[in-house]
């Protein structure tokens, strides 16, 4: 997949949740959903959103149709629920939640094994610590960071349970977040990132698991594609570190879909 | 506005048992901590008298949803009692720790209204002009709606906020039932910025009524 057509994947969100595409998107769709955790606690957010519009129709149903429907529930044989380790069906259905948990599981897995082999390569570059520290710190102050976006870069990196989940972006360029939980913060490193177009830049947010999204800094990288950056904000309650392209002074919330999105929890 | 009646309120029964708690262990659950969650997990037992309360809780908004998606209120019936007999079926199914019970609920009976629309469009052609001209009245206009007020009024505030392309956009995926191929050219946009609004209007939706999933 090129990582437009990637774009174009996340942006179906909205349609996917107010059903308006066709079968065969939404299959495609609901395969990315298993594999996007970010895309998928959209979409349960924009759900209940879509469900709040549903109810603002109620009205009073006919007085026959309750009898009809306890009748027939009465004849009718409930399903047994999804075992934890039962396969989904070929016919599962948008329902079998279960089902698509596990293989998202599975694929997290897989996925995570590739980010610790990304992993072991930007932990050699911040490795030769002292060389890529003094170079980090070159970099922030290039950019004119504040003293204290240096040390809190600083005491992220050296602290004893710093850990680095690294994650390809959906374009060109890799990304990782240094995380402590002990210091309760975070430092995203990225290289090869493209330039945000003018008037545009880099925005990090925290994103809870029910996908509330809650802004972490603006940055833009140096011209080599080049940053290292404190992700603003307690990370307590959140799940993710997402990274989106805003306009100049960033967003109150996500306006683009994410080209980069790391769970804090592995 | 018409809207005077009050949603049926939830009758609990003392003895109805909770559900049962949220796994740990990931972090990523949330608490059941809706009613009609908690009624869903007895009907998943096969509870019938959970699911006689359930379908006074529910049916009408099921129906209202079927209707205003499909406007003839015999296929809306139809479609209503086929998802609330759903409900019942694949209550095992429901997972409250990826959704409300409400929503899982609301999402069959707007997949199925569609699923109807678009199974008679293949035979009939709709008229998608006179769509366009409906969806701006209804917004105001909602026949015998049991809503509470304070729903309507949040759903219309809310729809409110939005830009002109991103509620007519929202609206005729939601309400009329198009896909999104179908809404661009409707509106007379490209598809990929009929893709953008429909999500950006939902976003800006969620947090305007301040939906937290």
């Amino acid at each position: 997949m090129t990582a437009h057509e990637e774009a174009e994947v996340h942006a179906l969100t909205g349609a996917y949740v107010l059903d308006a595409v066709s079968d065969e998107e939404r299959a495609a769709f609901e395969a990315h959903l298993d594999e996007c955790g970010l895309c998928s606690d959209e979409a349960a957010t924009l759900r209940e959103t879509a469900a709040r519009l549903g109810g603002a129709e109620a009205m009073a149903p006919p007085p026959g149709m309750r009898e009809a429907v306890l009748t027939a529930a009465a004849r009718t044989r409930q399903v047994p629920p999804l075992l934890p380790t039962q396969q989904g069906p070929a016919s599962a259905t948008v329902t079998d939640l279960a089902a698509r948990r596990a293989r998202r599981a599975r694929r997290t897995s897989v996925v995570l094994g590739l980010a610790a082999a990304v992993l072991a390569v930007v932990t050699v570059a911040l490795g030769a610590q002292n060389a890529a520290l003094r170079s980090d710190r070159a970099q922030l102050k290039a950019a004119g960071a504040p003293a204290g976006d240096l040390a809190a870069v600083s005491r992220v990196l050296m602290a004893p349970d710093a850990r680095t989940i690294a994650g390809r972006t959906s374009g060109d360029g890799h990304g990782a977040v240094v995380y402590s939980t002990t210091m309760d913060s975070a430092v995203f490193v990225g290289e090869d990132l493209p330039m945000p177009p003018s008037g545009r830049t880099y925005q990090l947010w925290l994103l809870s698991p029910s996908g509330t999204a809650t802004s972490a800094g603006v940055f833009r990288p140096d011209e080599r594609g080049y940053v290292v950056t404190p992700v603003k904000g307690s990370l307590v309650g959140h799940a993710l570190v997402g990274l989106t392209v805003e306009p100049a002074g960033g967003s109150p919330a996500p306006t683009t879909t994410p080209v980069l999105a790391v769970p804090l929890r592995a | 506005m018409e809207h005077t009646a009050e949603v049926t309120p939830i009758r609990r029964r003392p003895s109805a048992p909770q559900a049962p708690g949220p796994a740990t262990g990931t972090g990523l659950e949330r608490a059941p901590a809706e009613p009609l969650g908690d009624l869903l997990a007895c009907v998943a037992r096969g509870d019938d008298a959970a699911f006689a309360e359930l379908y006074d809780t529910v049916a009408g908004v099921v129906l209202g949803l079927a209707r205003r998606v499909l406007r003839d209120p015999a296929q809306a019936e139809e479609v209503a009692q086929e998802v609330l007999l759903e409900v019942w079926r694949t209550a095992s199914r429901f997972d409250p720790t990826r959704g409300s019970a409400r929503a899982w609920i609301l999402t069959m009976t707007h997949r199925r209204a569609v699923d109807r629309v678009r199974s008679a469009q293949a035979s009939s052609d709709r008229d998608l002009a006179v769509g366009i001209k409906e969806q701006h009245r209804d917004y105001d206009v909602v026949e015998e709606a049991v809503a509470s007020r304070l729903e309507v009024e949040q759903v219309r505030h809310a729809l409110g906020t939005l830009t002109g392309l991103q509620r007519e956009a929202v609206q005729l995926a939601f309400y009329g039932g198009y896909t999104h191929r179908e809404v661009a050219e409707l509106l007379g946009v490209p598809l990929g910025t009929v893709k953008t609004r429909l999500r950006d209007g939902l976003i800006r939706l969620r947090d305007t009524m301040g939906v937290t999933a």
